[in-house]
């Protein structure tokens, strides 16, 4: 059996280090991933159902509220109840996936200062975490798709690669806040409170289409737009998809990712001192 | 396994910056416009040394003397600014209470998340968790939930996870100190087991007796240095007869 050897000279693990930590160390990964999503389901009353019952309700009260508005801008398909849900549900990925994913350093932060187990590894896992619950959401499109008349798209197949990106993005980001969230107990609801903000700046509620030019263009500067834009044309048949908005899905997915990994391995031992 | 030294420490420094306000308010702090300040201190400075298979490490010295931080260092989980940490073999370590363990798991879980990060079989867990909870006189608890345990009840646990392993390096902080009599001499013979086993532990303790007891050389740090480095007889009386 190899020694297992530490030695502080050897480089810290930059951006392709952290990918190979997470390829070589990808059971690990997965055990802690299925943990905290087991976790979460037995803290629950509802467990597993709470990922199909909470976005239905949120979309219903909104398809009530905007639907008779808002369907008359999708003339083809009237499909606006399930299309709003693809909305709240990618909404709530990305909002709470970037709290749960800087909240996973910090409530593990006893195993990782103790253990030698590389941060990025909780980071990811429960970013996947959080993707594994939004995916059990995602059953929920079917049966509505079928009752609005919106056609499900064979490009679906590819949202794992798109979940893979959302990964990246949320753990990157998550690695990006983890100081503020540990040094300031205000931190998180001020974040909270500007996410809100800036996805109600998105189209997960409202379509494009109803917005004047203006703010239509400042609005689909949102990185947030592009990812909303591009999970709908993966889902639905009749969506359409601008290659600048793929463009920000990869670029901001990967460049948050890298500033995350290189800002973590400057201020590593400031958050384990704190 | 070579006879090279199984923790070599070389002048190591440890650096953490330091915010000067208190407050824990981002608002605050602008308004109150401190948001910038801040200062880099040492948390060691130039430690060296050298621990050899079975050697016992004391480690004491005040509050924050950089007792833990040098438990961290060598762990790898905080960075040297200066020197270098090596380490060889399997190593695990208690470092404080909470000992590295997810309270809202059961011991069960915890040695299945123990069990992946230290790349054993999966399939063995429970096996593994039988054995661990039996030790530590737990086997009624295996499927509880850490935070409901006791302070004393959650050191038996992490001791039984971290030794059963057998590692060749082991570090206790403070672990020892918590449970009652009949723990602590349940754990001091086992660690005397690993001992002979070839195991270096590093023992991080303000009991003196616990020290004095098991340790092969005593490091006594006073403000992230060292104050001394030498047999436990002659370094405890002088740290004794140190005014605080």
């Amino acid at each position: 059996m190899q020694t297992e050897i530490y030695d502080s000279r050897k480089p810290q693990d930059g951006v392709l280090g952290s990918l190979k930590i997470l390829l070589a160390r990808r059971s690990l990964v997965l055990s802690l991933t299925r943990l905290d999503v087991l976790n979460r389901y037995k803290k629950s009353v509802l467990g597993v159902f709470w990922s199909f019952i909470n976005p239905l309700l949120i979309s219903s009260v909104i398809y009530f509220v905007f639907g008779r508005i808002f369907n008359n801008y999708m003339p083809e398909t009237r499909g606006y109840a399930s299309w709003v849900l693809s909305g709240v549900l990618l909404q709530g990925l990305l909002l709470s996936g970037i709290t749960v994913s800087s909240s996973a350093l910090q409530t593990n932060m006893s195993l990782i200062s103790k253990n030698r187990i590389q941060p990025i590894i909780i980071s990811f896992s429960s970013s996947l975490s959080h993707v594994t619950h939004f995916s059990i959401g995602i059953i929920s499109l079917a049966p509505l798709a079928l009752l609005t008349n919106q056609t499900l798209s064979l490009r679906i197949f590819l949202l794992p690669i798109f979940l893979l990106l959302v990964s990246f993005w949320l753990t990157g980001l998550g690695l990006l806040l983890v100081g503020w969230f540990m040094r300031f107990d205000d931190a998180a609801y001020l974040f909270n409170a500007s996410m809100m903000v800036i996805s109600y700046l998105s189209p997960f509620l409202y379509p494009l289409a109803i917005l004047g030019d203006r703010v239509r263009g400042f609005v689909e500067l949102n990185p947030i737009t592009s990812w909303i834009v591009t999970f709908r044309w993966l889902v639905y048949e009749k969506q359409t998809v601008e290659f600048f908005n793929i463009a920000v899905v990869l670029g901001s997915s990967l460049l948050t990712f890298i500033a995350g990994v290189l800002w973590l391995r400057n201020r590593w031992n400031d958050y384990v001192m704190l | 396994m070579s006879n090279s030294p199984l923790i070599e420490i070389n002048d190591l420094t440890v650096r953490y910056r330091h915010y000067e306000s208190a407050s824990r308010s981002i608002k605050l702090n602008l308004l109150t416009n401190k948001h910038g300040s801040k200062s880099t201190k040492a948390a060691l400075e130039g430690i060296s040394l050298k621990v050899h298979s079975g050697e016992v490490i004391g480690v004491i010295g005040r509050n924050g003397a950089g007792k833990s931080t040098l438990a961290k260092a060598i762990v790898g989980s905080v960075r040297p600014a200066a020197g270098w940490v090596r380490t060889e073999g399997v190593l695990t370590a208690m470092i404080e209470l909470g000992a590295g363990l997810n309270q809202d798991m059961t011991p069960r879980e915890n040695v299945g998340l123990h069990s992946a990060i230290y790349s054993y079989d999966l399939s063995d867990v429970d096996r593994r968790a039988v054995d661990v909870c039996s030790w530590a006189g737990l086997s009624d608890y295996i499927d509880k939930p850490l935070r409901t345990f006791s302070s004393g009840m959650s050191a038996r646990f992490a001791f039984s996870l971290n030794t059963d392993m057998k590692p060749d390096i082991l570090i206790l902080d403070e672990i020892l100190s918590v449970g009652d009599f009949e723990f602590q001499a349940k754990s001091l013979e086992r660690t005397k087991e690993l001992m002979n086993g070839g195991t270096s532990v590093i023992l991080v303790s303000h009991d003196m007796g616990t020290i004095r007891k098991f340790s092969s050389r005593v490091l006594w740090l006073d403000s992230g240095r060292i104050a001394g480095f030498a047999g436990a007889d002659e370094i405890i009386p002088k740290y004794e007869s140190t005014p605080t």
